[in-house]
């Protein structure tokens, strides 16, 4: 939890704390919860981890794709009404199909199944989907500080961190111990 | 669900599926009792087998003889450490492809890579190899093409039996660590596992004893390779021979588990067949062609469940409903109650007659065949 809010309180800068002071639920409480936990993963990953990136990365270069430009130009927040986690099960032409955990309602199990259009897809997001990959649905109003609402839907594919050959060889390793013991060797 | 156990000298099969997961278990006499995989009580969220013997009186720590783990997929994997955990006297048995290093790093690569979900397939697996690995309590068996991996002696009124698994073959047993070796992540953005088909490791049984004769059919394939699949069963020489009187028939049903061998060769004519469907992806299976097929060779066919849709609608504010709309139309329901088939036959004194209880969403599988009966 530490390293969550210390990767939020990173992203933002003097004037975007002034916002937050009066915006209790914003958009980062939920919106933003697993990009954080991303971050938290691969502040980790980096940490232990110098074969893939050999310096040390900036969150901004991190969630370049993720996170608005400039900090100083959030100027809304989001009230989350429900959140589902997702996998993406299959895509076609058009669509993916993608099934879903409740994570408005704690489930921990994949209840439900829909079909997106990938056009609801950022562009980034767009070109990297694959079967597998994981990512936030959220649903919530959106309201301006000059008190616009809208009713918005947002599907941010979770940007986890990349396995790496050190990783890859460890799991080699512990699997092949593992495997002796399983076997009786 | 049954509410007693059944008789010292009487066979039990009952197979559940809420159409997304499978399990079974069979009583083979005197309190012995082997499950077959695992698949969550879409209710309370803890093993239907589990739920099962607790419902009718059974002790799963002390009758439980066998756990098989017929494969890995998520479907057959869930809730499958909370058995093992349970069932501390039994032998354990899955395909030895599941415990080579090759399989065991997928695993590692692949494991916990969401945050919500707590039982993915590969999590699950993990979980019960750490068990048998750490804890030490189980005796272990491996599964290969005839290999009988229980063999019961007679107690009380009820008859010996032998337990055999039908498959992996040597050369599925070599398909699989090949494509679990196609695999191995690239350094890319972590994803959740994907799965391996065709299954190469699946485990089919036979259970056999002076009167009864059962073949579960796992999700095993036919690929029309004579080394691989049913193919290679049909045509063995030394698997058990006989014919069952009751079938799991294979892959939910699905063609690709289907071939006419193991109707003429291993069955009786006109089987009692049991299956669970399959609604995953839009997917359905079995289709009504696959469901003609089977009641065409088994006219006394049931499965576990044929509507995917849940009586009760999870209910949202109209915002969030008019959202999912625009979104994506509408969300589908993918587990909806637990349905089950349970056979029981008459005991020794009438050793082929069954007893048959289904759940409220079970039925014959001539229900789907479009219309007719």
């Amino acid at each position: 939890m530490i390293d969550q809010t210390a990767a939020i309180g990173m992203y933002f800068d003097k004037e975007a704390n002034d916002i937050t002071d009066n915006i209790e639920d914003l958009v980062f409480k939920s919106l933003y919860q697993g990009i954080a936990n991303d971050y938290s993963a691969r502040q980790k990953h980096l940490l232990n981890l110098d074969d893939t990136i050999s310096d040390r990365a900036d969150i901004k270069d991190i969630f370049k794709d993720k996170l608005p430009l400039q900090p100083r130009e959030v100027h809304y927040s989001i009230s989350v009404l429900q959140e589902w986690e997702g996998y993406v099960v299959s895509i076609s032409n058009e669509t993916f199909t993608a099934r879903l955990v409740d994570v408005t309602k704690n489930c921990t199990i994949e209840d439900e199944e829909a079909d997106f259009h990938l056009d609801d897809l950022e562009d980034t997001d767009r070109s990297r989907i694959c079967p597998g990959s994981i990512f936030r649905w959220i649903i919530g109003y959106r309201r301006s500080l000059g008190g616009t609402k809208d009713r918005i839907s947002r599907i941010v594919l979770r940007n986890l961190p990349s396995w790496t050959k050190k990783e890859l060889g460890k799991n080699q390793r512990d699997a092949a111990e593992w495997a002796s013991k399983l076997n009786g060797k | 669900m049954r509410k007693l156990p059944p008789d010292s000298d009487q066979f039990e099969i009952t197979l559940f599926g809420p159409g997304y997961g499978e399990s079974a278990v069979v009583h083979l006499g005197a309190n012995r009792w082997i499950v077959v995989d695992s698949c969550l009580d879409t209710n309370t969220r803890k093993p239907a087998v589990l739920e099962y013997f607790n419902e009718i009186g059974v002790s799963a720590q002390e009758a439980v003889r066998l756990i098989v783990i017929s494969h890995w997929h998520d479907d057959h994997v869930r809730g499958l450490s909370d058995i093992v955990s349970s069932c501390p006297n039994a032998l354990v048995c899955c395909s030895s492809a599941l415990t080579q290093k090759e399989f065991l790093a997928y695993v590692l690569n692949y494991k916990n890579i969401m945050t919500q979900t707590t039982s993915s397939g590969v999590s699950e697996i993990k979980k019960t190899f750490q068990i048998l690995s750490e804890k030490r309590l189980h005796r272990c068996a491996f599964a290969i093409a005839n290999r009988p991996v229980l063999n019961l002696p007679a107690e009380g009124t009820a008859d010996s039996c032998i337990v055999t698994t039908l498959s992996p073959s040597d050369k599925e047993f070599d398909l699989f660590l090949r494509g679990i070796a196609e695999l191995i992540p690239p350094p890319q953005t972590k994803k959740r596992a994907p799965s391996l088909c065709p299954n190469h490791a699946a485990v089919a049984l036979w259970i056999e004893s002076n009167s009864v004769k059962i073949l579960l059919g796992s999700d095993l394939e036919e690929k029309g390779d004579a080394l691989t699949g049913w193919s290679t069963i049909v045509q063995s020489a030394e698997r058990p021979q006989g014919r069952a009187s009751i079938y799991k028939v294979p892959h939910h049903g699905s063609v690709t588990g289907h071939h006419n061998s193991v109707w003429s060769d291993m069955m009786v004519k006109a089987p009692i067949a049991v299956l669970s469907p399959f609604y995953h992806a839009g997917k359905k299976v079995p289709t009504e062609k696959d469901a003609t097929r089977i009641v065409m060779l088994a006219p006394e066919s049931y499965i576990t469940t044929q509507n995917p849709i849940p009586k009760t609608k999870i209910s949202r504010s109209s915002s969030v409903e008019r959202t999912i709309r625009e979104t994506v139309g509408k969300i589908r329901a993918v587990q909806p109650s637990m349905g089950w088939v349970s056979l029981r036959n008459g005991g020794k004194s009438r050793p082929d007659k069954w007893d048959v209880a289904l759940s409220p969403s079970a039925s014959l599988l001539s229900a789907l065949c479009g219309g007719t009966d």
